[in-house]
């Protein structure tokens, strides 16, 4: 009996250790089980049924006609393309804004605090803010922007009104929203760029750009692609901007697949077919991050020889 | 080729000045090592030399020929730096061709597009294929220069990054401790690498180090700094045998030269409770007090039975290994009853050791 005792001890305090990690991962798990799949379930659950707004749960099974519609409809495809061109825009137009300004923010300029404050802003402010100074901005009669244009002799848009500038406005809103977040992070790669490698490309004969694409960009080019992937999703899964600067107008220019499920659901009352487009939607998204990690991985296999 | 000329070079950061009113005429061919403990500003006078950081004030010739307003590479120079400073996403083939790549580099290559086209032609061109391969092969990395840096050891590493600096042929290589990331064999066999390859391509050289080895067996000439000032300059004999001043004579040699508070009597210095030993020249009049400097080599065990000039009590040659000097910090000092003998080689033929003149120098305290 005597060894029976510690020997029952180890086994408990085995059976604890294997326990453990699975306590630790549960509460997480059981929150996204709650808030993640369990309404993801139901949303695909949705996407097969006819269920409305006013009666969510007496939808009938319907199969695939709520895909079989939008898929033959030209309105679907002309909100993925919105979608395409919106993320492209926002993606690269951040992207090129945020690493220029990251990298001028990096030489040593008097001041560089400040501006580096300065430039943090649009990041910071809230969305709804930000965008009820750009609908005055963009205002017809009024607005900046017009006043510009008046004064440049390219005359009055109606930049939130005319269908050929609707989605160039959400994009230029959007860079103006979210390019603070790449040179946040661009700056910091930037910290971590080698001096001396810098000095070697110089005595080599590198002018600046050179310097920059031979020393600086190969050293952050990891950071852009990870910040780049996060731009592609939040850009394509963007509501709050787009919808308050045009709800989706100027016939439809702007109507991404976001807004599209919302509009579907909450003004059509269609919830089945809503549910339909954002499955769709969330399709999207893995596509990106599943070629983003097929990508990633090819180059570390390259990186590797 | 050029002789490099420093006329009174100084660099401020700020108000904190790191180097100050160096001067120095350094003539063509040299291997100048640029000596001294940590932060003395070595680095920086090797940056200023190569043009990457400026001039605070002073002149900087080559040949005669003003070049503080150069870029580094309108100076012809090539720099090896102590952490290699290759370019990681680039092979060993593309980092020792860069150079020659950025010479043939025109400003409108810059429009998206066109280097990359262009760079695979140039790296394709005859004169570029042929003289990697040439320094590749003096360098003996043929066989790695389709791997890329990270894949390579410490040593190859620091190959590669010779063949760099080899494969433009500049006028002046510029070493900032290019051997203080290897370890001590690897060392030796690359400071042998690095005279070859000095006395191969009849360069001026400019290595900076804090190791006193590498600079008394690589160096022709040497500047001793230390706070941004100059210590002393001179070759590595001249800088081991007359130091300039305590520090030198201090920083230089291992042990470190014996400095040992002495006055100056007739005939000699007195050394304090031992007695007067020969001198023959005393460069001050008698009754200063004065530092002796002594290496530890010059200073031989008096065999039993012989005289010894400090007269106090003596011990057998059998206890004699007890080299009796001090262990302490910086300064050494001979104990009391010290049966070492310091003499002038001219006053007598020991059978043990004796100094040679040149060893036993007094400088005012």
């Amino acid at each position: 009996m005597t060894t029976a005792a510690p020997t029952s001890r180890i086994r408990r305090r085995n059976a604890a250790a294997a326990i453990a990690p699975y306590l630790f991962v549960g509460a997480a798990a059981i929150y996204l089980l709650f808030f993640m799949v369990v309404p993801m379930a139901r949303g695909l659950w949705f996407s097969f049924t006819d269920a409305t707004l006013l009666n969510p749960d007496g939808g009938q099974f319907v199969g695939g006609k709520n895909y079989g519609d939008l898929l033959t409809s030209g309105a679907f495809y002309s909100s993925l393309l919105t979608t395409l061109l919106y993320t492209a825009g926002t993606v690269i137009g951040s992207l090129l804004f945020g690493t220029v300004a990251a990298v001028a923010l990096s030489e040593r300029i008097r001041g560089r605090a400040v501006f580096r404050a300065l430039l943090t802003i649009p990041w910071a402010v809230p969305s709804v803010a930000a965008v009820l100074v750009f609908i005055w901005i963009f205002n017809v009669e009024s607005g900046v922007a017009n006043r510009a244009t008046k004064a440049l002799g390219i005359g009055a848009q109606g930049w939130l009104l005319d269908p050929k500038l609707g989605l160039l406005s959400v994009t230029l809103v959007s860079v103006w929203k979210v390019f603070p977040f790449v040179m946040l992070v661009v700056l910091a790669a930037l910290q971590g760029v080698p001096g001396e490698l810098r000095e070697a490309a110089r005595v080599d004969g590198a002018d600046r750009l050179n310097v920059f694409r031979t020393v600086t960009l190969p050293h952050i080019v990891p950071t852009l692609r990870i910040v780049a992937l996060l731009m592609t999703i939040w850009s394509i899964r963007r509501f709050e901007v787009i919808y308050l600067l045009t709800g989706g107008g100027p016939i439809d220019t702007t109507n991404t697949i976001v807004i599209s499920v919302y509009r579907e659901a909450f003004q059509n009352s269609q919830l089945g077919q809503a549910a339909a487009i954002g499955m769709l939607g969330l399709c999207l998204s893995m596509v990106v991050t599943v070629v983003y990690f097929l990508s990633d991985r090819s180059d570390a296999r390259k990186d590797a020889r | 080729m050029p002789a490099l000329t420093f006329s009174s070079v100084s660099k401020s950061f700020g108000s904190s000045e790191v180097i100050s009113d160096f001067t120095a005429e350094i003539p063509d061919r040299e291997f100048l090592v640029l000596l001294g403990p940590s932060g003395c500003g070595k680095s920086t006078m090797l940056r200023m030399i190569a043009g990457l950081i400026d001039i605070s004030s002073g002149d900087l010739l080559f040949d005669g020929r003003r070049v503080n307003e150069l870029e580094p590479r309108e100076r012809n120079i090539a720099f090896v730096f102590q952490s290699y400073a290759l370019y990681p996403h680039l092979t060993v083939r593309a980092n020792i061709a860069f150079p020659l790549l950025m010479d043939r580099f025109r400003w409108w290559q810059h429009i998206p597009g066109i280097w990359s086209i262009e760079r695979r032609r140039a790296m394709r061109l005859p004169e570029v294929a042929r003289k990697v391969a040439e320094i590749a092969e003096i360098m003996e990395l043929t066989p790695l220069l389709d791997r890329r840096p990270k894949t390579l050891s410490g040593g190859q590493r620091q190959r590669v990054a010779l063949a760099r600096a080899l494969v433009r042929d500049p006028s002046i290589y510029l070493l900032d401790e290019p051997l203080s990331n290897l370890d001590a064999k690897l060392r030796s066999q690359m400071r042998i690498e690095i005279s070859t390859m000095y006395q191969k391509v009849g360069k001026t050289f400019v290595y900076v180090t804090h190791d006193q080895v590498e600079a008394m067996t690589m160096g022709t000439r040497i500047v001793l700094l230390d706070g941004g000032i100059i210590q002393q300059q001179g070759t590595p004999t001249e800088i081991y045998e007359r130091p300039a001043n305590a520090f030198v004579a201090r920083f230089i040699g291992s042990p470190a030269m014996n400095l040992i508070p002495v006055e100056v009597a007739h005939g000699g210095v007195r050394i304090p409770d031992a007695g007067i030993l020969p001198v023959s020249d005393a460069p001050v009049a008698a009754g200063q007090s004065v530092t002796l400097g002594v290496r530890a080599e010059k200073i031989a065990l008096a065999a039993s039975g012989e005289t010894d000039s400090t007269g106090t009590s003596r011990s057998s040659s059998a206890s004699a290994p007890r080299r009796s000097w001090g262990s302490g910090s910086g300064m050494r000092r001979p104990r009391r009853s010290v049966p070492a003998r310091c003499a002038t080689s001219t006053t007598r033929a020991s059978p043990v050791r004796s100094t040679s003149p040149s060893a036993i120098r007094a400088r005012s305290a």
